[in-house]
């Protein structure tokens, strides 16, 4: 491992965390059931899916109901971002009254408030007002807006969605508000709640989703041989970032550095990866590259592996040409085979375990990992958690729409 | 220095834009996806990366920012919520496979960034911002920082909108509220950040320009004043406008201005801010249709 790098004052650092997701409504809660191995997938109950090719997955937990417009509805996306947004302030030791004080940027990744049939249909019935209300609520924008109303504080409140990218380009986006002064604090990740029946067929036309239906559990594959799509999970994670000087200067405990960050949008298929990989390993690349590494120090990659048929191979063929012969001793999982695919939260949640890894001396293991793909070929972290040092680590997030992103993330001295 | 190299644009109303942009961009658009709103971004981004000279593919160091549009979110409601399509009360599999456009920007709110980086040869970072009514802003100004930290040698930035064709566009374009981010983002807009001068790359001075007749280019700023600051004085912007534009600068004093048309009354004042040496932050609307670009060079 390469030693734990002493971070200079303008770095990027990490000092909260908030996280949930169907594994629990806590960072401690999922990281645990991570670690050991529990899957958050289930069957869906809340509709009738017997029409669908995929009848599973992830629900996000039961938080409290943050945003309620004026006909008293609450949107389960942005319970889970202010959930997590609160999480990762009271982490990073920020009171209220303290992040008032800043001047605190929030950056929120999503797809947006995507409401259910029998969602819209209610609206619907309350006539014209219920129409425009539907039309506020519906309008991508309305996550970031209600976010920012919520924690605003004058600074940069800003709303982005690069899909299945999106929590890992809110990190980028928030290193970018850190480095040119635009704000002191930021509070950046992602948040989506998207399992109902439009998103299942939305998916689900683009070919994306498992059909493994009878054991919910194991129906997230990634790297299996028998492997057949994604599943949808919901939740939030959130962390709190800072330059290093001002968390040194708060004297809080600093989980790492996002200390380098690659982003390339490919445009070889609108689902599909280029079948090389080369754009991934390039998003690799230029990450290590801007965190003044290169791949020889890296301990740990959490994959973007989705459990796509696809997507596995041409990840896999991106790690093997980055680290060459070292692809065969650096350990490499996707926690998504647990978690479910988070969707806009995802990017964020994989740098989260990358930090909870370096923090516990521990790498997550990919479950459903019984029988691996011989054209995925990497030194698999299989079903069960592996004790490692963890100084460097990337983690992946390979969008829908060709939005690659590459983040680095690295311990730092005490 | 950070400078305009290319400005690419379209507004010629919903109708007569769609076909200029279909026709400019050869109809070598995505037909599963592609929506009126993507051939206008399309267009403006070619031309403004045609201006600069710069014709090389893949452009890796190019990246793209885009405020996002509003009708994402208005052809699922086209789909769904109005009822032009019988999924709510029929069977949502089967229509599906016949909405795949809808339901492919359901999963994919990120197609405009897609489609545009795929014809116009853009393989840098991109992203899509969709905290209307400034998103349009938060693109040019991670494209002018961009630039700046030397991440990327160009940076096109801007936004596209189209009025989707049914209820839903009327909902957005004729009620705007303080609580659906309106006038901008409905009415369509696009924001130029100006990074010029010496040593200047923040904003300052920003200015409101609107376009359209004179008549809807009044009623707009006014309604748009009013609904957002509670007074017709223009002066003021929303919380979050001005609070994103007073960082750092001197007072973030606003001018509002109205372009009668579109294009070169629009580069001719921007150029003229270059040429004086100032910077600040234009907003364009052009009424029914629209779409933009810029690209910086270091």
């Amino acid at each position: 491992m390469r030693a734990a790098r002493v971070p200079a004052a303008d770095d990027v650092v990490v000092t909260g965390i908030g996280l949930v997701s169907p594994l629990g409504a806590s960072r401690e809660e999922t990281w645990s059931a991570v670690v050991e191995g529990r899957s958050g997938i289930s069957r869906i109950t809340q509709f009738d899916v017997s029409a669908f090719g995929c009848q599973v997955g992830g629900r996000g937990p039961s938080v409290p109901a943050r945003v309620v417009d004026d006909s008293g509805a609450h949107f389960r996306a942005t319970d889970y971002a202010a959930a997590a947004i609160e999480a990762a302030l009271a982490d990073a030791g920020i009171a209220s009254a303290d992040w008032e004080r800043a001047v605190g940027g929030v950056v929120v990744g999503t797809h947006g408030i995507c409401l259910s049939p029998a969602e819209m249909r209610a609206y619907i019935g309350q006539g014209q007002q219920g129409r425009d209300r539907l039309c506020r609520v519906q309008a991508i924008g309305f996550v970031a807006r209600t976010i920012g109303e919520l924690f605003g504080t004058g600074g940069p409140v800003i709303g982005l969605t690069t899909a299945c990218s999106s929590g890992a380009m809110a990190l980028v986006e928030a290193s970018r508000l850190l480095q040119v002064g635009d704000a002191s604090v930021v509070v950046a990740g992602g948040t989506d709640a998207v399992l109902n029946e439009v998103q299942l067929v939305a998916f689900g036309a683009l070919g994306a989703l498992t059909t493994h239906n009878s054991d919910p559990p194991t129906a997230s594959r990634p790297f299996d041989r028998t492997r057949a799509g994604f599943v949808i999970s919901e939740g939030a994670c959130f962390l709190t970032l800072e330059r290093y000087a001002d968390a040194s200067a708060r004297g809080v405990r600093v989980y790492g550095a996002v200390a380098g960050w690659g982003a390339r949008i490919a445009t070889h298929h609108v689902t599909s990866s280029w079948p090389d990989g080369a754009i991934q390993t390039q998003c690799m690349q230029d990450a290590l590259a801007r965190a003044s590494l290169c791949p020889a120090d890296v301990d740990y990659v959490n994959a973007h592996g989705t459990g796509t048929r696809d997507n596995d191979v041409a990840e896999s063929r991106a790690i093997n040409t980055l680290l060459g012969d070292r692809a065969s001793e650096v350990p490499v999982s996707s926690t998504k085979g647990a978690t479910g695919h988070l969707i806009a939260a995802a990017g964020t949640a994989e740098a989260a375990f990358c930090l909870l890894a370096m923090r516990d001396h521990i790498v997550p293991p990919t479950i459903n990992l019984h029988s691996p793909d011989p054209e995925c070929q990497l030194r698999h972290v299989a079903n069960t958690a592996q004790k490692a040092e963890v100084g460097v680590a990337i983690s992946n997030s390979f969008g829908l729409g060709g939005s690659n992103v590459s983040l680095v993330l690295t311990r730092v001295e005490p | 220095m950070t400078v305009i190299a290319g400005l690419g644009d379209f507004g010629f109303g919903r109708e007569e834009g769609a076909f200029q942009a279909k026709r400019y961009v050869g109809h070598r658009h995505d037909r599963k996806a592609a929506t009126p709103t993507d051939y206008f971004l399309i267009a403006a981004v070619q031309e403004a990366l045609g201006e600069t000279g710069n014709t090389d593919k893949p452009r890796e160091d190019v990246a793209l920012f885009v405020g996002a549009s509003t009708e994402l979110a208005g052809g699922l409601l086209q789909a769904l919520a109005l009822e032009e399509v019988p999924a709510l009360n029929a069977d949502l599999v089967a229509e599906a496979r016949k909405l795949n456009p809808f339901f492919a920007l359901a999963a994919l709110p990120n197609i405009g960034i897609y489609l545009a980086s795929k014809y116009c040869g853009i393989a840098g970072p991109a992203d899509q911002f969709t905290c209307a009514p400034w998103a349009d802003v938060v693109a040019l100004q991670a494209a002018v920082d961009m630039v700046e930290m030397g991440t990327v040698l160009y940076a096109v930035a801007g936004a596209a909108y189209a009025r989707p064709e049914t209820d839903s566009g009327a909902i957005f374009a004729d009620e705007p509220t303080k609580d659906f981010a309106a006038p901008l983002d409905d009415e369509g807009a696009v924001a130029f950040l100006l990074a010029a001068g010496d040593g200047l790359p923040r904003l300052r001075r920003p200015i409101l320009a609107v376009g359209g007749s004179r008549e809807r280019r009044e009623r707009r700023v006014d309604d748009w004043l009013r609904v957002n600051t509670g007074s017709t004085d223009r002066v003021l912007l929303t919380k979050d406008m001005v609070s994103f534009a007073d960082r750092g600068s001197d007072g973030g004093d606003w001018s509002v201005f109205s372009l009668p048309n579109h294009g070169v009354p629009l580069a001719a004042t921007l150029a003229r801010r270059l040429a004086s040496g100032e910077g600040g932050v234009v907003v364009v609307d052009y009424g029914d249709a629209l779409a933009a670009g810029a690209v910086w060079a270091s």
